[in-house]
């Protein structure tokens, strides 16, 4: 089949400006593919790793809302129930606001035993850090952004909270850096809740309160029953409660941001439509002004399925070649942004599956272009198409 | 059975039996073709003569299988084209036939040579031996070696012609149906493809077809047909 190659290339060389400009089109198509895909995996990548076993409980009203640490009991006794763990949002960053780096302040104990192994600490690093009421763990992305080593003293600064001395500087030790294998938990801070509401201004209104819980259950059926008793448990207190798997929690936490999915993929339909047509229609146009040609091609003996296999392997290089250069160059964007955006969106890379999804939109895309050179091939007159010349 | 020009001792290589073609634009039928009887021999280099109009390239196209009859039969060395479905069709014109048209229908963006090879590439051959015939071709019509990756745009039109006639003839058909060849052509260049044609026909034994307005042209062929009001008139053989 490659000795017809010269002549599918001459054909594509015909237009050059044409050529190229639709090899840019796919091209662009194929880079915000490739950066949208990658985008998309940085928000819903994480999720599907998120234990189904854990439950979060949540003010009613909105995330900001505390709920009393008294709950805390109520919640253990509930059926189903292993174990309760609660953060707050601290609100943390480094000299500079820009500085952001994702603080929680919990319970050590019970906070490190639901989530066990994927912190990646060490266990004398876990031993130290919560005997040190003053300490914190970093996520490695952020011990290495800012240089950070072990046994350091490091002003921690927030931007929810004010202490009793007026500041709102915490100075904390790195007890130990955290060396996960998910890169979301690479970006965590953890500090104790005591030291917190210890210091914490009294004005506050966090005294005694806690952002949410983290509820560790028995088994993950019944997460829709022990969640159901849960909130039915606090639907006639002061603060009543919402719970849900932390999945769905996270999912909806990012649908108050932005319904990323629905987003990337409204993005990506528009993008590729109107790829389509321009393939579509340089094909269309490239086989129409060279209908004489095949006519000619007919009068040498070549079939209208030849003639058609010719106009797909020309669709397929354009289209090909398009694709691969738009997510190579994709590749190296969000190689590039993955470092630039490390603190805002870690877990930016494009996820494998997109290229078998790419090579699908590649098969798909060259057989729909193909349609219409389809139609005027077999439709073809030979006569009459050598008689217009 | 009609009588036809067939000489009975040797079969014709083509023959026609009372064939017709008509078009039909807008309300009206017309009647190209009505019933022509003709018999090509083999070896023959028959010149088709008739006033613009009158159905030539149209029977050309009948001959090599680009259009059909609407009645009527076109017996190619004994097979009846009409039998023969749209592949077969294909294949029969890709192993028997060479065309050659007056604007030379060569693709623009090949050279040359890879223009002369286009008939060969659907064939089973190697790269080497494609070119070995390509290039035999070539300087069998006197082509000029050091213009074979020239384009057709960079060629005269009697270069043109003559990579044309090679790659009509590069895969070695039965017969070669010429349409008005020496029509887009001066005076000198449309002789020396005639000069060429006549050399075919004599030295490769090729059977040809050539449409012509040209008497001059037509003096050159064995056998001159013309074609009047949709019929064959006049069959003489020429001088030549
Ligand atoms: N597809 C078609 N539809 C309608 N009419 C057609 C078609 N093809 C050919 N004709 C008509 O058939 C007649 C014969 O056409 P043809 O091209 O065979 O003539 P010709 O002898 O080759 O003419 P010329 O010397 O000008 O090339 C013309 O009147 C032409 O208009
Ligand atoms: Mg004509």
């Amino acid at each position: 089949m490659t000795r017809y190659l010269p002549l599918v290339r001459a054909a594509l060389a015909r237009r050059r400006a044409r050529t190229v400009l639709t090899i840019g089109s796919v091209l662009i198509a194929f880079l915000l593919f490739a950066l949208l895909m990658s985008v998309r995996q940085a928000f819903l990548g994480g999720i599907r790793a998120v234990g189904k076993r854990i439950l979060i409980t949540a003010n009613v009203v909105s995330l900001v809302s505390p709920l009393p640490l008294a709950d805390r009991t109520i919640i253990a006794s509930v059926p189903g129930v292993r174990r309760v763990a609660y953060e707050v949002w601290f609100g943390g960053y480094y000299r500079r606001t820009g500085n952001f780096i994702f603080a929680l302040a919990v319970d050590p104990p019970t906070f490190l035993a639901e989530l066990r192994g994927e912190l990646g600490l060490s266990p004398r690093a876990r031993a130290r850090w919560i005997a040190d009421r003053r300490g914190v763990l970093v996520g490695n992305a952020i011990a290495q952004r800012f240089g950070w080593r072990v046994g350091e003293v490091i002003p921690l600064r927030s931007n929810v909270w004010r202490r009793t001395n007026g500041t709102n500087t915490w100075p904390v030790r790195v007890d130990g850096i955290l060396r996960p294998s998910e890169k979301r938990y690479a970006q965590l801070a953890l500090l104790h809740y005591h030291y917190l509401s210890e210091t914490l201004a009294k004005n506050t209104g966090l005294s005694g309160k806690v952002s949410l819980y983290r509820v560790e259950i028995a088994h993950a059926r019944d997460a829709a029953a022990v969640s159901r008793a849960i909130d039915a448990r606090f639907a006639n207190s002061p603060d009543p409660t919402r719970t849900s798997t932390a999945r769905t929690f996270l999912l909806n936490f990012l649908d108050q941001i932005a319904d990323i999915g629905t987003i990337v993929t409204a993005i990506l339909a528009a993008v590729f439509f109107t790829m389509l047509l321009v393939t579509a229609n340089t094909m269309a146009r490239s086989v129409r002004e060279r209908t004489a040609e095949f006519a000619v091609l007919r009068t040498l003996g070549y079939g209208p399925g030849r003639l058609f296999g010719l106009v797909v392997a020309e669709a397929a290089l354009l289209v090909g070649a398009g694709a691969v250069l738009g997510l190579l160059l994709g590749l190296g964007l969000v190689a590039v942004l993955h470092g630039l955006l490390a603190a805002i969106l870690p877990g930016l890379a494009l996820p494998p599956s997109s290229f078998a999804l790419g090579l699908a939109l590649v098969v798909l895309f060259v057989l729909a272009s193909s349609l219409v050179p389809y139609l005027q091939i077999t439709r073809l007159a030979v006569a009459d198409a050598l008689r217009r010349e | 059975m009609t009588e036809t020009a067939a000489q009975p001792s040797s079969e014709p290589l083509i023959r026609l039996e009372r064939v017709s073609k008509s078009y039909r634009r807008g309300g009206e039928t017309i009647q190209v073709l009505d019933r022509v009887d003709l018999a090509i021999p083999r070896g023959d280099f028959l010149a088709l003569m008739a006033p613009s109009g009158s159905g030539k390239s149209t029977l050309l196209n009948l001959l090599g299988g680009l259009d059909r009859p609407d009645e009527g039969s076109i017996l190619f060395d004994g097979v009846a084209l009409e039998s023969l479905g749209p592949r077969a069709l294909t294949r029969w014109r890709a192993t028997h036939v060479g065309f050659v048209f007056q604007l030379y229908h060569l693709l623009p963006v090949l050279s040359a040579a890879r223009n002369v090879e286009l008939p060969l590439l659907l064939q089973r051959l190697g790269r080497a031996e494609r070119s070995r015939r390509v290039a035999a071709a070539l300087s069998l019509v006197g082509f000029p070696d050091d213009r074979h990756t020239f384009r057709p745009t960079e060629l005269s039109g009697g270069q043109q012609q003559r990579v044309a006639i090679a790659r009509a003839i590069v895969t070695n058909p039965t017969v070669l149906l010429c349409d008005e060849p020496t029509g887009d052509l001066d005076r000198r260049a449309g002789d020396e493809i005639l000069d060429l044609l006549v050399e075919l026909n004599r030295r490769l034994d090729k059977t040809i077809v050539m449409v012509t307005h040209d008497p001059h042209a037509a003096e050159r062929a064995h056998t001159l047909v013309r074609l009047e009001k949709g019929l064959v008139g006049e069959i003489r053989a020429t001088s030549s």
